[in-house]
C-alpha cells in the first residue's frame, strides 16, 4: 500500500472556513442574503510523502478545500499553510512546487500538439533543460506518451488527455498534487494504468498526493489513509479498514445453490437476497462468524459454491455520510 | 518573488511562435492584415468626411485633425497589440482557465495578456501609423530631434494611458461578470474622444479627459506641442512632456484596481 | 408556426436576464452618444448654424441618440453569436435534420431578442437624446412608418448576420468574417458618422448598401428627411430584406447539400 506516514508537515489547516454570500432572489425585487458554509472548520495535516484520499458527496467542500491550498480562493477564518507558506500570499512561489490536475478540466492547450503543451509549460514553469529533458524521458514512459506526443489535445481520447494531464503537473517536478477526479470517465484499462502509475509517483519518487476522488476503488487501491468530509467538515479522518468497521458496513456471504429455493434462515444474517439459485447472506455484524454462517446454509440445501464479499466500499461511504455528524471523529 | 524578467522573455517566445506559425501561410496572412488595415481605414474616412461639410472646426483644419486621429489611433493600437487580450478575460472567468492560470508560477495579469497573439491588430497599427504620417505632413511639423523626441514620448505616454485604461476597466469583470462594455465605452470611447480637438466637447467632457481619465494626454497635448499651436483652453505650453508621467501615474492606478480585483475574485471564487 | 411563437417568446425572456450587460450596454451608447453630438454641434456652429442636406442641429443630434438606440436592437455586435458558434462546433447538423426551418427558426429568436431590446435598449439613449439634447421625436403622423422602418431594419439586419454566420459551413474562421462585417456596418449603417455628413458622391454610393437600411433607414424616416420619397425608402429596404433572406434560404441550402453529403 501506500502512504508513508511521519514525514514532516506539509499541509496543514486549522479551523479553516469559507462562507460564501449568495444573494438570491425572493420574489420580483427583493434580494436576500444567504450563507453557504462551503467549508465550516476542517482540521487537517498531511505530512511529506502521504497519499490520501480525500471523499465527500458533492458539494461536500471538497474542491473548495483544494481551491483554498492552491491559494485560487482566500479562506474567511482560519489558518491554511502549505510547507509552511500561506498560498494567498505566496502564490506564486508555492505554485512552482505544487502539481495539480483536475479531472474535469483540462490545462493543456486544446488546438496544439500534446508536446507543444509540455514545451510551454516548461518556459512557464521556468524548468531546466537538464531536468526537463531527464523527466520527460520517464513521464513519456511510464504514461506510454510516445504515441500521442504530435496528436493535438482536442482529438485525443478521455484516457489519453488525462495522461497528457499527468505528465503535464509533473514537468516542473513537483514534491506535492493535488488530483481532482483523475479517473473520472476512464474505462477500467486506462484507470487501473492511472492508479499504477499514481502508487509508483507516492513510493518510488515520495511525491505527496491528495486525492480528491468519487471512485472508491481508486481509495481502495492507493490510499491508506481516508479523509471524509461531508457540510464542510471532516467527519473520518484515519486508515480506510478503521473507516470501513467504523461505518457498521458488514460482509455478505454468497451462496449458490444447486436448485432455486426459498431465502435461508440462517442466525447472524441481517437480510437474504434471492437470485434464482443464488443468495446473498448479509451478516447482520461485524461480530457474525462468516463460516458459522456457511456451516448453517450447508445443512439447510446443497450449497454448490459459497464466496465472502467485503462491504461495497460505497456502502461504506454512504454509512459514514449517513452517520456524519452524529459520531464526529 | 515573481520572475519577471522570465515572463518578458517567455512571452517573446510566445510572439515568435505565432509570428512563424502565421508566416507558414504568407498569403493569408497578408491578406488579413491587408484587410485590417483597410478596415481601419474607414475611420478616417469618417474623420475626413467632416471637413467636407466645414472649412475648419472649432479652429482646427483638416490636417491638424487628422494629426490629432494619428496620434490617438496609435496610441490606441499599441495598447491593444499589447494588453488586447483582456477583452477575454470575462470567458477565461467562466470557462473556469482564470483558475488554471493561478496555479502557475506567473503574475495573473501577464498570463491574461499573453494567452494569445492578435497579429491582425499589426495592420490596424500600421494603418495608424500610415495616418499619423499624413497628419505630420499634413501639419508641416518641423522634421528634428525635437519632434521625434516628442512624437515617440506622446506614443508611448498614449499607449500607456489606454493600457491603463484598459486595465483597469477590464477587472470590473472581477465583480461584474462582464466588463467588455464598460471597458469599450472608455478604450473605444477614449479614443473617439481624443480624435477631436478638446474645444468640441463640453467643460465637463473636458474636465474629466484631463484630470480623470487623461485621454487629452494621448493625442491633444501632443498634437499642440508637434504643431506649436496654443491651447486656446489655456493649459501651459509644453504639456504634451508630461504625458509619460501622466501616464505612469494612470497604470500605477489601473494596476492597483487590478490588484483589488483579484483579491475580489478570490474573495468569492465567481 | 405556433413553434416560432414560442421561441421568440422565451428568446425575449432570455434576453430579459441580461440585465448587467444591458446596463453596460447603455452605458457605452450613453458614452458615444455624448461624444458623437459634440463633435456634430461642432461641425453645425462651424458653419454659422447651416443645416446639413436639410438636416439643423437638432435633427443631427437626434440621428445620432437614435443610432446609439438601434444599434442593441439591431444587433450589429453580434451580441449573440449563437448560430456561428453551433456551425464552429458543427452541433448545427443536428438542427439541420430536424423539420424546423433554420432560418425561421433563428429569425425568431432574433425577434424575440429584437423585441426585448426595443424595451430596454432603445428608449433609454433616445429618451436622453430627447431630454437632454434637443433631440427630436418624430411627427405623430410618421410615426406608424417609423415602426415599419425599424421591422424592416431588422429584418434587414437579420439577413446580414445570418449570411455572416452561415460563412461558418465555409470558412474556417466565420468570426473574423464578423468582425470585417462590423466594422464595414458601423460605417455603412451611419453608426459612425450620419450619412448625411458624408460627401454627396460617397453618401450616395454608401445608401446603395444594405447597412444604410438598418440604422439611417430609420433615422431619415424619424427625421423626416427620406429621399426622394418615404415611401420609396421603405421600399428599397423591403427590397434588401427580400434579397438577403432569399440569399440566406439559398446559402443554407447549399450548406444542408453539402453537410449531408459530407457528413457534418
Amino acid at each position: 500500500m501506500t502512504g508513508v506516514a511521519g514525514g514532516e508537515v506539509l499541509i496543514e489547516l486549522r479551523g479553516a472556513e469559507k462562507v460564501f454570500t449568495q444573494r438570491v432572489r425572493r420574489g420580483r425585487l427583493r434580494r436576500v442574503r444567504r450563507e453557504v458554509r462551503a467549508v465550516d472548520g476542517i482540521d487537517l495535516t498531511v505530512r511529506r510523502g502521504e497519499m490520501v484520499g480525500y471523499l465527500g458527496p458533492n458539494g461536500a467542500g471538497k474542491s473548495t478545500t483544494v481551491k483554498m491550498l492552491t491559494g485560487i480562493l482566500v479562506p474567511t477564518d482560519g489558518t491554511v499553510r502549505v510547507d509552511g507558506l500561506d498560498p494567498n500570499r505566496h502564490r506564486i512561489e508555492l505554485a512552482r512546487r505544487v502539481g495539480v490536475v483536475f479531472g474535469q478540466r483540462s490545462q493543456l492547450w486544446p488546438d496544439l500538439p500534446l508536446v507543444d503543451s509540455f514545451e510551454l509549460l516548461r518556459h512557464i514553469y521556468a524548468v531546466p533543460e537538464a531536468d526537463y529533458r531527464e523527466r520527460r524521458a520517464e513521464l513519456d514512459e511510464l504514461l506510454d506518451l510516445a504515441d500521442i506526443l504530435d496528436t493535438p489535445v482536442r482529438q485525443l481520447s478521455l484516457g489519453q488527455r488525462m495522461r497528457g494531464d499527468l505528465a503535464a503537473a509533473l514537468l516542473h517536478g513537483p514534491e506535492l498534487i493535488y488530483l481532482d477526479e483523475p479517473t473520472i470517465g476512464l474505462d477500467v484499462v486506462a484507470k487501473d494504468r492511472v492508479r499504477r502509475f499514481l502508487a509508483h509517483l507516492n513510493t518510488e519518487r515520495g511525491v505527496t498526493v491528495l486525492l480528491t476522488t468519487h471512485d472508491l476503488v481508486d481509495v481502495e487501491r492507493l490510499c491508506r489513509r481516508v479523509v471524509v468530509i461531508d457540510h464542510g467538515r471532516v467527519v473520518h479522518d484515519g486508515e480506510l479498514a478503521a473507516l470501513v468497521r467504523a461505518s457498521g458496513a458488514t460482509r455478505t456471504v454468497v451462496v449458490t445453490l444447486a436448485e432455486p429455493g426459498p431465502p435461508l434462515e440462517v442466525a447472524g444474517v441481517a437480510a437474504v437476497a434471492v437470485d434464482g439459485v443464488r443468495q446473498r447472506l448479509r451478516l447482520a455484524s461485524d461480530g457474525v462468524s462468516a463460516s458459522a454462517v456457511v456451516a448453517a446454509a450447508m445443512a439447510r440445501a446443497e450449497v454448490v459454491d459459497i464466496a465472502v464479499e467485503e462491504p461495497a466500499i460505497d456502502e461504506v461511504v454512504a454509512a459514514v455520510y449517513q452517520r456524519g455528524l452524529a459520531d464526529p471523529v | 518573488m515573481a520572475d519577471d524578467a522570465g515572463s518578458v522573455r517567455l512571452y517573446g517566445r510566445l510572439v515568435g511562435a505565432e509570428v512563424r506559425s502565421a508566416m507558414e501561410y504568407p498569403g493569408p496572412f497578408a491578406a488579413s492584415l491587408l484587410t485590417s488595415f483597410a478596415i481601419a481605414a474607414l475611420e478616417v474616412v469618417a474623420v475626413a468626411a467632416i471637413f467636407s461639410n466645414v472649412d475648419e472646426l472649432v479652429g482646427w483644419s483638416l490636417g491638424e485633425v487628422v494629426l490629432l486621429t494619428g496620434l490617438a489611433q496609435t496610441g490606441f493600437h499599441l495598447a491593444e497589440v499589447t494588453v488586447g487580450q483582456l477583452d477575454h478575460l470575462p470567458d477565461l472567468v467562466r470557462s473556469g482557465r482564470l483558475d488554471t492560470y493561478l496555479l502557475r508560477p506567473r503574475r495573473l495579469l501577464f498570463q491574461v495578456v499573453t494567452q494569445d497573439v492578435d497579429l491582425a491588430a499589426l495592420g490596424k497599427l500600421a494603418q495608424s501609423v500610415a495616418v499619423l504620417v499624413v497628419g505630420l505632413a499634413a501639419t508641416d511639423v518641423p522634421f528634428g530631434p525635437r519632434s521625434a523626441a516628442l512624437l515617440v514620448v506622446s506614443l508611448v505616454g498614449g499607449a500607456v494611458i489606454y493600457a491603463a485604461v484598459w486595465i483597469a476597466t477590464t477587472a470590473v469583470t472581477f465583480w461584474l461578470i462582464d466588463s467588455r462594455e464598460v471597458s469599450a465605452a472608455f478604450t473605444y470611447g477614449g479614443r473617439q474622444m481624443s480624435m477631436y480637438p478638446l474645444g468640441v466637447y463640453a467643460p465637463s467632457v473636458r474636465t474629466l479627459a484631463r484630470y480623470v481619465v487623461p485621454l487629452a494626454f494621448t493625442a491633444y497635448y501632443p498634437a499642440l506641442g508637434l504643431i506649436g499651436r496654443d491651447d486656446e483652453l489655456g493649459a501651459p505650453a509644453g504639456l504634451a512632456w508630461a504625458g509619460p508621467g501622466v501616464a505612469a501615474v494612470t497604470m500605477v492606478v489601473g494596476l492597483a484596481i487590478w490588484g483589488a480585483g483579484i483579491r475580489a475574485y478570490r474573495s468569492t471564487g465567481a | 408556426m405556433r413553434v416560432y411563437v414560442e421561441v421568440a417568446r422565451r428568446a425575449f425572456r432570455r434576453f430579459a436576464t441580461y440585465r448587467g450587460a444591458t446596463v453596460a450596454a447603455l452605458l457605452t451608447n450613453t458614452v458615444f452618444g455624448i461624444l458623437l453630438t459634440s463633435v456634430v454641434a461642432a461641425v453645425v456652429r462651424s458653419r454659422g448654424g447651416a443645416p446639413v442636406d436639410g438636416l439643423d442641429r437638432d435633427g443631427l443630434v437626434t440621428q445620432i441618440w437614435l443610432g446609439q438606440g438601434l444599434i442593441g436592437v439591431v444587433n450589429i455586435f453580434f451580441r449573440t453569436p449563437d448560430l456561428t458558434e453551433r456551425i464552429r462546433t458543427g452541433d448545427v447538423v443536428v438542427d439541420l435534420y430536424r423539420p424546423v426551418d433554420l432560418q425561421a427558426w433563428w429569425g425568431a429568436v432574433d425577434a424575440g431578442r429584437a423585441a426585448y431590446e426595443v424595451l430596454v435598449r432603445f428608449i433609454p439613449p433616445v429618451a436622453v437624446g430627447v431630454l437632454l439634447f434637443d433631440a427630436r421625436l418624430p411627427a405623430l403622423v410618421d410615426v406608424p412608418a417609423v415602426v415599419v422602418a425599424m421591422v424592416l431594419a431588422v429584418t434587414v439586419s437579420f439577413g446580414l448576420r445570418f449570411l455572416a454566420s452561415a460563412s461558418g459551413f465555409w470558412v474556417l474562421d466565420a468570426r473574423g468574417v464578423e468582425r470585417v462585417l462590423l466594422t464595414v456596418w458601423l460605417f455603412g449603417s451611419g453608426m459612425s458618422i450620419p450619412l448625411p455628413l458624408l460627401p454627396d458622391g460617397l453618401e450616395t454610393a454608401v445608401r446603395l448598401l444594405p447597412f444604410a437600411a438598418t440604422i439611417q433607414g430609420v433615422s431619415d424616416v424619424w427625421t423626416g428627411t427620406t429621399s426622394p420619397s418615404l415611401p420609396v425608402a421603405l421600399a428599397g429596404q423591403a427590397a434588401w430584406a427580400v434579397a438577403l433572406l432569399l440569399a440566406g434560404r439559398a446559402t443554407l441550402a447549399r450548406a444542408t447539400r453539402k453537410v449531408v453529403v459530407q457528413g457534418g
